[in-house]
């Protein structure tokens, strides 16, 4: 038997959300003037509701129906690994558009996505990229007359 | 007022070129609405340029277009993807999104684009007849009654998420998240952490699009396989968007009341469509007693949110042309059209060109019209976004939209913002933690800290002056009332279950 870990992550984020809640009141008390009289009242809430997100996720942690069996553990690593990936493909598009900007990034995000992610074949990820491409291009630099950035390496 | 009506439908008749900016008005409110990120604001601000050389009242058609719309295009992306065009389409959400997944996507579009219609329709027409009265009904709310307003709006908000604690623990982090910047009241910088980039703030659209539209294309990808869960293409036919339409008129109740709540709030400025259409969701929940599936994918809860949604527009007409008080940025752009075409707003603009009012009215209601056909009809082949593999959906919607967060300031740092938030809203689904409850809070947090400061100045520092205020004091109970509901619920059934056990 092991304490459900979906209750433990609720308590872990309730925990960080009361150290967050303590740290903006405790700067709100900082400000000049009366750049902190609203900040000052709603941070004590903040403080309050998280304390009380505490609490009750303590209890349902030391409530019995908090003790099931975990059989699954293999579906749970699974997700875990699959949002750390979403997470890497969404940094691996900022440093993309970064470094070569918006018109050469978005290509090459989207081949790499479609390619290496997707498994799909070198045909459909060419055209997904160039037509991703073209309406981006389109929308807003031709229409909306945007200057899209450049990138680092192309930028002047 | 009979006569100008007349004068303004006899003008709008007399030449074709009217009725071309109308239809290009509505083809681009709902193109701007459909993509999120964009919506209202950003295709007043397209379109202005053109205006130059076009007679005021040819003006004021193009940008009607525009704005009768708009919210009626937001709905399509916000049943079928589970993102708001436009950020009052979020409650939509919440019961289009899983009649999607039950594979009934065209009978919620078909609601939507018809309640649209009919809260546009009853929209103008409260417009039409508060007019003459409307500076007394603005004139009720002072900055407590606007604070309590806005109060209001963030309670009702928490009871419809389900979760009161974490609904208001994510309005607090939305709070926080509207003071970030430089203070000009006090002349503070707050919470930037040194960083220029955030001296002036966080602006709404990186963190909308990250919270909805990044935060969803993470959850699709760990999900993986289409958006859709139930059905194939061969189920969606645009006899289920005539469904839908059959719908809206079942629940004429629910429409006007959304109507209602629309009209009211959209007349307040700086509240707008996001709140009038939870409240009017939030309201249709409560009032809803048979079958009440609310957030699984209830019709209801699509044609509540878009009845209010296109009602506002009409009450939102009232400030800003009474007393050229804008009440939403797509408003207050607006205002900049009148006043480039040399029509100032006020009430010397109702006495002098009552007829010029009446062509904006009679081209939004035409507008409305439009728009629900063509949401009604293309719906048939939009359906069909909802049946893409994500693998391909996903890098194009994020690419769109990260260079959509780009576009607003032309400034790197909102597309990193935009990311950021996309992180923290798929943590607030995984945990939990309603996402809107933050953005409404984001979005109210500058009237309420105004209206907050304002208030504690006039009461001399004495809270107990909010009560002292009658509006005020009303709008608080409401609040307080919207809180205990839920509670008084969960005792009714607690005691209906214990019921057969106790004598």
């Amino acid at each position: 038997m092991e304490q459900s870990s979906s209750n433990r992550t609720s308590l872990a984020v309730a925990i960080f959300l009361l150290i967050v809640s303590i740290s903006v009141l405790v700067t709100a008390y900082d400000f000049r003037g009366g750049s902190g009289i609203f900040p000052r009242f709603i941070g004590w809430i903040f403080v309050g509701l998280t304390l009380l997100e505490c609490l009750v996720q303590l209890k349902a942690n030391l409530s019995p129906s908090a003790l099931i069996a975990i059989n699954d553990n293999a579906l749970v690593k699974n997700k875990i690994i699959k949002e750390f990936q979403g997470i890497f493909w969404l940094i691996v598009f900022l440093i993309f558009v970064y470094l070569t900007g918006f018109l050469i990034g978005i290509p090459l995000y989207i081949f790499s996505f479609l390619r290496l992610s997707a498994k799909k074949h070198y045909k459909q990820c060419i055209i997904i990229s160039a037509t991703a491409t073209i309406l981006v291009y389109v929308l807003f630099i031709q229409l909306l007359q945007y200057r899209l950035y450049q990138g680092i390496l192309f930028g002047s | 007022m009979f006569e100008s009506l007349l004068t303004a439908f006899s003008y709008l008749l007399s030449d074709g070129i009217n009725f071309f900016y109308l239809a290009l008005g509505v083809v681009v409110g709902v193109l701007f609405g459909i993509i999120p990120g964009l919506g209202g604001a950003t295709a007043i601000a397209l379109l202005l340029p053109l205006t130059f050389g076009m007679a005021p009242e040819q003006a004021i058609i193009l940008m009607g277009g525009v704005m009768g719309a708009v919210s009626a295009g937001g709905a399509v992306t916000a049943i079928l993807l589970n993102t708001p065009g436009t950020a009052p389409n979020a409650a939509t959400c919440f019961d289009g999104y899983p009649l999607t997944k039950q594979g009934k996507a065209g009978l919620a579009i078909g609601a939507a684009a018809s309640a649209s219609a009919m809260g546009g329709i009853f929209g103008l027409l409260i417009l039409v007849m508060v007019l003459p009265v409307a500076k007394t009904i603005v004139l009720w709310f002072g900055p407590p009654a606007f604070f309590m307003l806005a109060l209001l709006g963030l309670t009702s908000l928490t009871v419809s998420s389900g979760n009161m604690i974490r609904g208001l623990i994510a309005g607090c982090i939305g709070l926080f998240i509207g003071f970030v910047g430089y203070d000009e009241i006090g002349g503070t910088e707050r919470y930037t952490g040194g960083n220029d980039f955030l001296w002036d703030g966080l602006s709404i659209v990186p963190v909308l699009i990250g919270l909805f539209a990044i935060a969803e294309m993470l959850v699709l990808f760990v999900k993986g396989g289409t958006i859709t869960e139930a059905g194939s293409q061969a189920n969606i036919r645009f006899s289920d968007t005539l469904q839908g339409i059959k719908a809206t008129f079942k629940n004429i109740k629910i429409v006007l009341s959304g109507s209602v709540i629309g009209s009211l709030i959209g007349a307040v400025p700086g509240i707008g469509g996001v709140v009038a259409s939870f409240m009017s969701y939030s309201f249709a929940s409560q009032i809803t007693k048979d079958d009440n599936n609310f957030g699984k994918g209830d019709i209801r809860g699509v044609i509540a949110p878009e009845s209010a949604n296109n009602a506002k527009d009409g009450g939102g007409l009232i400030p800003t042309l009474a007393f050229g008080v804008p009440g939403t940025a797509e408003m207050a752009l607006f205002l900049g059209v009148l006043i480039l075409h040399g029509l100032n707003p006020g009430p010397m603009l109702l006495i002098e060109r009552e007829y010029t009012i009446f062509v904006l009215i009679l081209t939004m209601l035409g507008a409305t019209i439009l728009s629900t056909a063509f949401i009604c009809f293309a719906a048939y082949y939009l359906v069909r976004i909802a049946y893409i593999d994500s693998a391909i959906l996903i890098p194009s919607v994020i690419s769109v939209s990260l260079v959509g967060a780009y576009a607003v300031h032309n400034t790197l740092g909102d597309v990193f913002a935009a990311a950021f938030f996309g992180l923290l809203g798929y943590l607030m689904i995984r945990y939990d933690y309603p996402r809107i409850t933050l953005v409404i809070a984001l979005v109210l947090c500058s009237l309420m800290e105004r209206n907050y400061t304002q208030s504690m100045i006039m009461f001399e520092g004495n809270w107990t002056g909010f009560f002292s205020d009658n509006t005020a004091l009303v709008l608080f109970l409401c609040s307080i009332g919207a809180l205990c509901i839920p509670l008084i619920q969960a005792l009714n059934k607690k005691r209906k279950n214990s019921g057969g056990t106790i004598e």
